[in-house]
């Protein structure tokens, strides 16, 4: 059920409270419906976009520039899923190896995963080499709002409230007995068995932020809550030709032949080897033509009698030419961190949040590395040549077209001092407040997160079914 | 005929050893020699990383 007046469930009692109905509260939902579990999800937004919703992530960026996060997350029923990118791909088995994690908890998910975001579940890797696999990511359509309204209004166990804004947690002696509500201007206290807070990167921080500023006995001080804050650089790193035939003879039937961009990622061996953070590269499907045609002139004039086999290839189905994009890992860093801004605050009286962001000169050193290496392999296997950069090392002139993926500041983890939720995904030395979503990551991989996201709201429900019966 | 077939059973060792070793410096040379395989040339504000062949 959808309901817009909060006076109209203010005396319900709901088992589950989920704040926020992006992929990460929307999952949740769906799976504790299958176990017969009534949730309540709040949102603060509503069914459609809204401008003055809008204005409450307003954020103040301190350091390096970022993606506006005003305009770079959506405060609507579904959340971002309303406006994403759709490339999904669950994290390599190494990337939550510091989680503490078993990569099975929750690669199990994967099928109910791929079922929710209407992909298949087919994520092939093909090693290319000691250093590089190619690798395949799966493209949804899913807008969350759009394919799960009917379900959540006919639903019996589903509720959904719009317009309803989560300023904090109350209680006491880390038991959580309310959630604070502003709807229409009128203050509402509704209270519950559990809890799970899942309304994004940047605001689930700022609401324990708040909770904690209000009620430091509830949320311990010692814990990094908005620490570790982390984005995916995505930049472009360089030019090149690939010659994607070449690939597919050396891979044989392990080629991974799909329309769309050719992915090739780092394995963990080159990560290791050479002290790095991971990324992927990727060449467009259909590179804009000018681009391509550049890229082919400037290969003539280094190279003029390798560029004029390869130009005898241009615009073949088999030749990938033009710009290098490289989705990168950044690696967490306690600076980077979210906190609630002294002075500013929103309509209904919450600080903003202030983003501290400094770009670290590790993804750049890294990005050129395995830019170097993928170099030597084209060259080694007659696949293709890339030219990197100059300035790909400048922190100055680095410039990152991505930042829409927020990470981090309520990362999990066993320690109290470097961890703000357990493994189980509830808040440390509380008792009944849990956290969902990318904030919870505690290292990026190079993968988009949604993927990750929904495996672990899918988990959550069966902690949550345990909990309950 | 024990004799002999001592013989050959230190002949196929020494076989064996020459085999490995000679198999072994091969791979290191193979690896020296891809350092000097490459060239980069820098065009237009990107640094190709070309072969050394690559006229």
């Amino acid at each position: 059920m959808i309901i817009e007046d909060f006076e109209q469930i203010k005396n319900n009692f709901y088992p589950v409270i989920i704040v926020g109905s992006g992929p990460a509260g929307i999952s949740l939902a769906l799976k504790l419906e299958r176990k017969k579990i009534s949730s309540l999800i709040i949102e603060a937004g509503k069914e459609k976009y809204d401008l003055d919703s809008q204005q409450f992530y307003e954020s103040i960026v301190i350091g390096d520039s970022i993606s506006n996060l005003k305009h770079s997350r959506l405060r609507q029923v579904g959340g971002t899923s309303g406006h994403w990118g759709g490339w999904c791909k669950p994290m390599d088995k190494f990337n939550i190896s510091s989680w503490g994690l078993n990569f099975n908890e929750i690669s199990k998910y994967s099928e109910e995963t791929c079922n929710i975001l209407g992909i298949e579940n087919n994520f092939n890797k093909s090693k290319l080499n000691d250093y590089f696999n190619q690798i395949q990511f799966q493209y949804s359509r899913v807008r969350f709002a759009k394919k799960f309204r009917n379900t959540i209004n006919k639903s019996k166990y589903i509720n959904l409230v719009t317009n309803a804004h989560v300023t904090h947690f109350s209680g006491k002696n880390g038991v959580i007995e309310s959630v604070c509500i502003k709807n229409n201007d009128k203050k509402y206290f509704l209270k519950s068995k559990l809890f799970v807070l899942g309304c994004g990167g940047v605001e689930n921080s700022r609401v324990l932020l708040w909770t904690r500023e209000l009620n430091n006995n509830l949320i311990k001080k010692n814990i990094p809550l908005g620490n570790y804050w982390m984005t995916h650089p995505w930049i472009i790193g360089g030019i090149g030709v690939i010659k994607k035939d070449k690939i597919s003879k050396l891979l044989k039937d392990k080629f991974i032949n799909y329309d769309g961009p050719l992915h090739i990622a780092t394995s963990k061996n080159l990560i290791l080897e050479k002290k790095i953070s991971g990324g992927a590269i990727y060449m467009n499907a259909n590179e804009d033509i000018k681009i391509y045609k550049e890229v082919i002139k400037d290969l003539l004039c280094v190279a003029p009698k390798y560029g004029k086999k390869i130009a005898k290839k241009i615009f073949g189905k088999s030749l990938k030419c033009g710009n290098i994009f490289m989705n990168l890992e950044e690696e967490a860093n306690e600076n980077n961190k979210i906190t609630l801004h002294e002075n500013i605050k929103d309509k209904n009286g919450v600080p903003i949040s202030k983003v501290f962001y400094k770009k670290l000169d590790k993804t750049l050193f890294s990005a050129k590395t395995i830019l170097k290496e993928l170099g030597k392999f084209l060259i080694d296997n007659n696949i293709g040549r890339i030219a990197i950069k100059k300035e790909i090392e400048n922190l100055e002139t680095y410039e990152n077209i991505g930042v829409y993926h927020h990470m981090g500041g309520t990362r999990i983890g066993d320690n109290l001092n470097t961890s703000v939720v357990d493994t189980n995904l509830k808040v440390h030395d509380t008792k009944n407040l849990y956290v969902v979503g990318s904030s919870v990551f505690r290292s990026s991989g190079y993968s988009n997160p949604t993927y990750t996201i929904v495996q672990l709201s899918l988990r959550l429900a069966d902690e949550i079914n345990k909990k309950l019966t | 005929m024990n004799k002999l077939r001592r013989k050959l059973f230190k002949f196929s060792i020494i076989q064996f050893l020459a085999l490995f070793i000679s198999t072994k410096s091969f791979s290191i040379d193979e690896k020296d020699k891809n350092i000097w395989d490459y060239k980069t040339r820098e065009f237009k504000g990107f640094i190709w990383q070309l072969d050394k062949k690559d006229k």
